[in-house]
C-alpha cells in the first residue's frame, strides 16, 4: 500500500506536480536522516546530508525503474551520497582516548555506563573501513534484512554476508581492545 | 563485549526526528531545481468572496428579480393546469406545444422588461 503510494507520488512528480515530492520527503525524511546520522554521528550534519540526498533523489527520479522497491532505490541513492560525503570529511577516529576524555573529568570507570559504551560502539562502526562500515550500518539499519542490505549496496548476498562477518569481527576486536585499554586506565587511576 | 551485546547495541539505536524546518528547506532547494514552472493555483477565496458580494448586491438592489421568480412559478402552475385538463390527441398536442412556445416567449419578454 505504502509502496503503491510512493509509486503514485513518483508518477505525479514526473508529471510536474511538485507537491507530490513533498509527500515523499515527509514520508522518508526520518529514515534518511537516521541513516545519515549513523555515518556521521552528528545531528545537524545528518540533516544536511539528508537534504542533499533528497535533492539527489529529485534529480534522479526519472531514472527510477520500478524493478526494485522504491525504498531500496532511495536508500541506494542516499548511501552513494553519504559515502562520498564521508570520504571527503570522515568522522573523527575512535580510540581509547575518547574513553579517557569522558565528560565531567571524573575517572572513566565511574562514568562509563551503558549509554556511553553503546555510543562508543556506534562511533566505532562509523570509523570502520568503508566497505565494512557500509554493510554493518545498512544491515542493522534495515533490521538485519540481508537481502535488502545487499540490494541497497549493489552487492551479492554472499559478498554482503562476508563483509558483514568481517565488519563485526573488526568491531569486536576494536571494542575488546578498548575494554583492555579502559582496564589499563583503571589500574593507573586506582 | 560479546557478540550478543554488540548486536543489541547496533539494533537499539535511538531514532532522531527531523527538525520542523526540514521539509520546507528541502522543498525550497527542490523548487530551485525544478524544470517545471510553479503551478498557479485557482484563487478560490477571492472567487467565492466576489460571488457572495454579487449575490448580495443582486438581492438588495434588484428586488424585481424575486418578482420574476414568482412570475415564473405562476406560469408553471398555469401550464400544469392546462396540461391536466387537456384531452390527449394530435391536435391538442400541437396546440399545447404552440401554447408552451407562446408562454415561453411571454415569460422571456416579461423577464427582459423586469430586469431592464
Amino acid at each position: 500500500m505504502a509502496e503503491e503510494q510512493d509509486l503514485e507520488n513518483v508518477r505525479r512528480v514526473l508529471g510536474g506536480d511538485l507537491a507530490a515530492f513533498e509527500d515523499i520527503v515527509r514520508r522518508w525524511q526520518g529514515p534518511l536522516i537516521n541513516l545519515a546520522f549513523r555515518f556521521c554521528r552528528d545531528r545537524p550534519r545528518a540533516e544536511e546530508m539528508a537534504q542533499d540526498a533528497f535533492v539527489q533523489i529529485y534529480r534522479n527520479l526519472e531514472k527510477f525503474r520500478a524493478d526494485s522497491a522504491f525504498s531500496t532505490w532511495i536508500f541506494a541513492v542516499s548511501l552513494n551520497l553519504y559515502r562520498s560525503v564521508m570520504r571527503r570529511k570522515p568522522p573523527p577516529a575512535e580510540s581509547i582516548d575518547c574513553v579517557a576524555e569522558l565528560p565531567g573529568g571524573q575517572m572513566p570507570h565511574l562514568q562509563l555506563e551503558q549509554n556511553e559504551r553503546d555510543e562508543m560502539v556506534r562511533r566505532s562502526v562509523a570509523s570502520l573501513p568503508a566497505r565494512y562500515r557500509d554493510v554493518v550500518i545498512v544491515f542493522y539499519f534495515r533490521e538485519k534484512d540481508l537481502r535488502e542490505t545487499a540490494a541497497i549496496l549493489g552487492l551479492s548476498e554472499g559478498t554482503a554476508k562476508a563483509r558483514l562477518h568481517r565488519g563485526r569481527e573488526l568491531l569486536k576486536r576494536k571494542m575488546d581492545a578498548g575494554s583492555s585499554g579502559v582496564a589499563a586506565v583503571r589500574e593507573v587511576y586506582l | 563485549m560479546n557478540s550478543d551485546d554488540l548486536e543489541q547495541t547496533l539494533l537499539s539505536e535511538k531514532q532522531i526526528e527531523a527538525s520542523s524546518t526540514f521539509t520546507r528547506n528541502v522543498m525550497l532547494r527542490v523548487r530551485d531545481e525544478s524544470p517545471y514552472p510553479r503551478a498557479i493555483p485557482f484563487p478560490w477565496i477571492p472567487f467565492a468572496a466576489t460571488a457572495l458580494i454579487l449575490m448580495l448586491v443582486t438581492v438588495l438592489h434588484f428586488p424585481a428579480a424575486s418578482y420574476a421568480g414568482a412570475m415564473n412559478a405562476a406560469a408553471c402552475a398555469i401550464g400544469q393546469w392546462i396540461v391536466a385538463h387537456s384531452a390527449i390527441g394530435p391536435g391538442n398536442a400541437l396546440l399545447s406545444g404552440l401554447a408552451a412556445l407562446l408562454g415561453t416567449l411571454f415569460l422571456v419578454k416579461v423577464s427582459i422588461s423586469v430586469s431592464g
